[in-house]
């Protein structure tokens, strides 16, 4: 792993007086880190942010906005209590106060005033005592998740080993492996000896496992014959125990390993003898390592009672006889006399033993142990885990102009990540969200209300949320995309809401550029009015949403505008187009549609429910005239209709068609169309001109 | 380091007269803090501590709660410092303002003149500080 923990302890020094954390910080000297917060607020801000690297909490008392006890209590309500030791530091000395911060888990006190002596004594006693128990945790947890590992490994694989290749059972394994257990676990109880320890016990049984993966390289003819082998077949069978010590010598953690090294003594000395007469190696009596030994007695006795292809089962009582009586090779005395006292047990146990059941019981005996390790608190293995997370998180969130938010329910605290605190100029920590002015003002009520809202709403299937909204930072209005997930957990009653995490991102600029770039698509450059396009869309939306409105739209184009620009140049042109946008604008209501349908071509689109002449009178004469000594002559075809009789598309075709005649009819003035609803309400070719008026 | 050797000493000399200005028990002092260096490092920082003004708004204000809080205060640094005759009525203040069950203080009628008593101490200690 990348994140090394810290060399030094860190310890949080809570008091309101600067003066106090200073000679504490003073005292304890620079042997430690010290992180310093001047009220309750403040250290449940800094537990919540350095959660694992906090050793130790020396917690004044007498505190303004959250006090020592109320902070207690809040350690207890995450349990942070079990993983952080608390050292109460206060001229306090009511004796109500004093039970109480006992009760909510306090492990010491420092009394005022403050002996240097005695503070850093009882700072030392405290993180020795939590350390130790840190550790043993770590060593519980350590020793499972090896065990679980190199368990469920090896079985598996010796069991298929054993199984595909060897032609037995694969139950032999597991049967090598349960009796190695009961024998040795005798062998100790009756010796009494105690250089041999349970985890020691389960290390052999489990190296068991290996003790015949050497006949890997016994060839497949002679692995599964029938009968009696030759001498020479015999010679070459032998082989496997020094083979399968080999191949586990030249495993790369062979020494530091110990499962390794025991299972390397099982595989070379399991065919060994007491009286020496075995092999490979011809060891005799307590040179045979016990590991060996007791294997060697375990599969004998699996063999005897295990149908082969060369033989038939043997039963039980016949086969502790026939081994008894030294019929199947040499053993230790002693170590016969525990067969014998086991024999009961070790029948029961192979007869039930069967990979399913081996595995249920050694999940068990897991889970057992992980329960009681659950009791003792999180491991500082998992601590570190969480630590290197929360890092990683705080450093994608400082990247990414992320503000991140957790909020708790039990203890309506809301913490916000570092980059709100700084960017947003918010506080970190925040009790009763909706009650704080920072907040409400930056994100007004309204909001904090309907995020609230919808967090309720959530369901533990479909738990987030998601919202834009604007809150003023620095006076000025600024947008916010919100993603929030509402947590939900087993409570007293059932599944409940418990809080929520998220994060807020500045979408500001890219929400301003997205308009630029809207406005740009629909809109003109050079006049700023909308472009045919999206005054089509708009006026489309609002024909359909108002069916029964009339809707009134005038086409105009210029009678001389080729003349400007060939006069007075193309510049020139321009800005007559952009005075007879601004004349337009100023001659209608703002929600009027205005837009430049292309060249000097313009429309105006309104909804009118009075006669629509006068209207359209003074948008005419307000472009007529003359700019800058140039005379602007303007023709302009006009059709009303009510929203939900026509098209845009019909309601355009007449007016312009209107607008042509006007043309032809002589220019300079403006000329009232029609459009003709065909029976089946769609539009017809529009009517002749109804009325002509001469400017 | 002669320079600091030589300044240790005058220090000594100039944190025992602030004491026996002030009528303070710089041996229990000595025996807690162990340095002189530091003593006088925490007399300066106390010289500038806010609590005394905090203290004095508070009771200006009648805000009974932020008093005790500073009188507790003042109490803590004024014995870890040894200044006992600072110590000895900002411990009965804090004790008369004191919050009870029901957030009343104890005995609000003691408060004033707790409070002139504090002063005075805290008066003789400033006055003491040109000795350092």
């Amino acid at each position: 792993m990348v994140y090394a923990p810290q060399m030094k302890q860190t310890i949080l020094i809570v008091d309101d007086a600067a003066m106090n954390r200073a000679l504490l910080a003073d005292i304890l000297g620079d042997e430690y880190e010290i992180i310093e917060a001047g009220n309750g607020l403040e250290a449940v801000a800094a537990m919540q942010a350095h959660a694992a690297e906090i050793s130790l909490v020396l917690l004044d008392i007498v505190m303004p906005e959250m006090d020592g006890l109320e902070v207690l209590a809040i350690m207890n309500k995450r349990g942070w209590i079990k993983d952080i030791p608390v050292v109460m530091v206060s001229s306090e000395s009511a004796s109500s106060v004093v039970e109480r911060a006992y009760s909510l888990g306090v492990t010491d006190f420092i009394n005022r005033p403050f002996d240097t002596a005695i503070v850093r004594r009882r700072v030392v006693n405290t993180l020795m005592l939590y350390a130790k128990q840190k550790a043993l945790v770590g060593m519980v947890e350590e020793q499972i998740s090896q065990r679980e590992k190199s368990v469920g490994l090896m079985v598996s694989i010796l069991s298929q080993i054993v199984e595909f290749r060897n032609g037995e059972s694969g139950l032999h394994v597991l049967h090598v492996n349960t009796m190695t257990e009961i024998l040795l676990r005798q062998v100790v109880e009756k010796s009494g000896r105690r250089d041999l320890t349970g985890e020691d016990i389960g290390m052999i049984a489990m190296a068991s496992s290996l003790h015949d993966i050497g006949k890997i390289s016994i060839p497949e003819e002679i692995l599964n014959k029938p009968g009696r082998l030759t001498d020479e077949e015999f010679e070459l069978m032998k082989q496997h125990a020094a083979v399968g010590a080999e191949m586990l010598r030249n495993l790369p953690h062979f020494e530091d390993e110990p499962l390794i090294r025991t299972a390397y003594e099982i595989c070379r000395w399991h065919h060994e003898r007491f009286d020496g007469r075995g092999y490979p190696d011809g060891l005799a009596g307590d040179d045979i390592p016990l590991s060996a030994q007791v294997v060697a007695l375990a599969d004998v006795y699996d063999a005897l009672t295990s149908e082969r292809v060369y033989k038939a089962a043997i039963p039980h009582e016949r086969a502790i006889e026939m081994i008894m009586n030294g019929e199947c090779g040499a053993f230790d005395p002693f170590l016969l006399e525990c067969l014998n006292e086991v024999a009961d047990e070790v029948r029961q146990q192979l007869s039930v033993d069967s990979l399913s059941a081996y595995s249920k019981r050694e999940v068990a005996g897991i889970a057992a142990a992980a329960a009681r390790t659950e009791a003792l608190g999180p491991s500082q293995r998992t601590l570190d885990l969480l630590d290197y997370e929360r890092m990683k998180f705080d450093f994608y969130a400082m990247m990414s102009n992320e503000v991140l938010f957790e909020y708790t329910t039990d203890t309506d605290l809301l913490v916000i990540s570092d980059w709100g605190e700084s960017k947003l100029g918010l506080p970190e920590l925040v009790r009763d969200p909706l009650g704080s002015d920072a907040l409400v003002g930056m994100f007004g009520r309204e909001n904090l209300e309907t995020l609230r809202g919808a967090l309720r709403a959530t369901t533990p299937e479909a738990p987030i949320v998601q919202m834009d909204l604007k809150a003023t930072v620095g006076g000025d209005a600024r947008w916010f995309h919100l993603a929030a997930r509402g947590m939900w957990g087993e409570g007293g009653s059932g599944l409940e809401l418990q809080g929520a995490i998220g994060k807020m991102v500045d979408v500001h600029e890219s929400r301003q550029r997205l308009s630029e770039l809207e406005l740009k698509a629909t809109h003109d450059s050079l006049t700023g009015l909308a472009n045919h396009d999206f005054a089509r869309k708009v006026i489309a939306e609002r024909m359909r949403d108002n069916p029964d409105d009339t809707f009134v739209l005038m086409v105009m184009d210029m009678d001389n505008f080729k003349d400007a620009n060939d006069t007075y140049g193309h510049l020139f042109g321009d800005e007559v187009l952009c005075h007879l946008a601004r004349r337009l604008r100023a001659s209608v209501r703002d929600d009027d549609v205005v837009a430049r349908v292309g060249g000097d071509e313009f429309l105006i689109c309104m909804e009118c429910d009075v006669e629509p002449q006068p209207l359209v009178e003074r948008v005419f004469s307000s472009i007529t005239g003359g700019f800058r000594g140039f005379p602007l002559s303007v023709s302009m075809g006009v059709v009303s209709v009510p929203g939900g009789q026509a098209t845009y598309d019909a309601l355009f075709r007449s007016a312009d068609a209107s607008l042509y005649r006007m043309k032809r009819a002589g220019r300079g003035g403006y000329e009232f169309g029609t459009v003709e609803l065909g029976a089946d309400g769609q539009e017809a070719e529009p009517s002749a001109l109804s009325e002509i008026e001469q400017a | 380091m002669k320079r600091a050797v030589r300044s240790e000493g005058e220090d000594g000399m100039s944190i025992e007269a602030f004491y026996e200005s002030v009528g303070g028990d710089l041996q229990g002092v000595r025996g807690r803090l162990l340095t002189d260096e530091r003593i006088e490092k925490f007399v300066r920082m106390f010289l500038a501590d806010p609590t005394f003004g905090n203290l004095e708004a508070a009771m200006a204000a009648q805000d009974m709660e932020a008093a005790f809080r500073a009188a507790h205060t003042m109490k803590g640094l004024s014995r870890d410092m040894g200044l006992t005759r600072l110590f000895e009525p900002a411990d009965e203040l804090a004790d008369a303002l004191r919050p009870g069950e029901d957030g009343a203080p104890a005995a609000p009628e003691l408060a004033d003149a707790l409070m002139l008593r504090v002063t005075t101490g805290y008066a003789e200690v400033t006055a003491a500080a040109q000795l350092l």
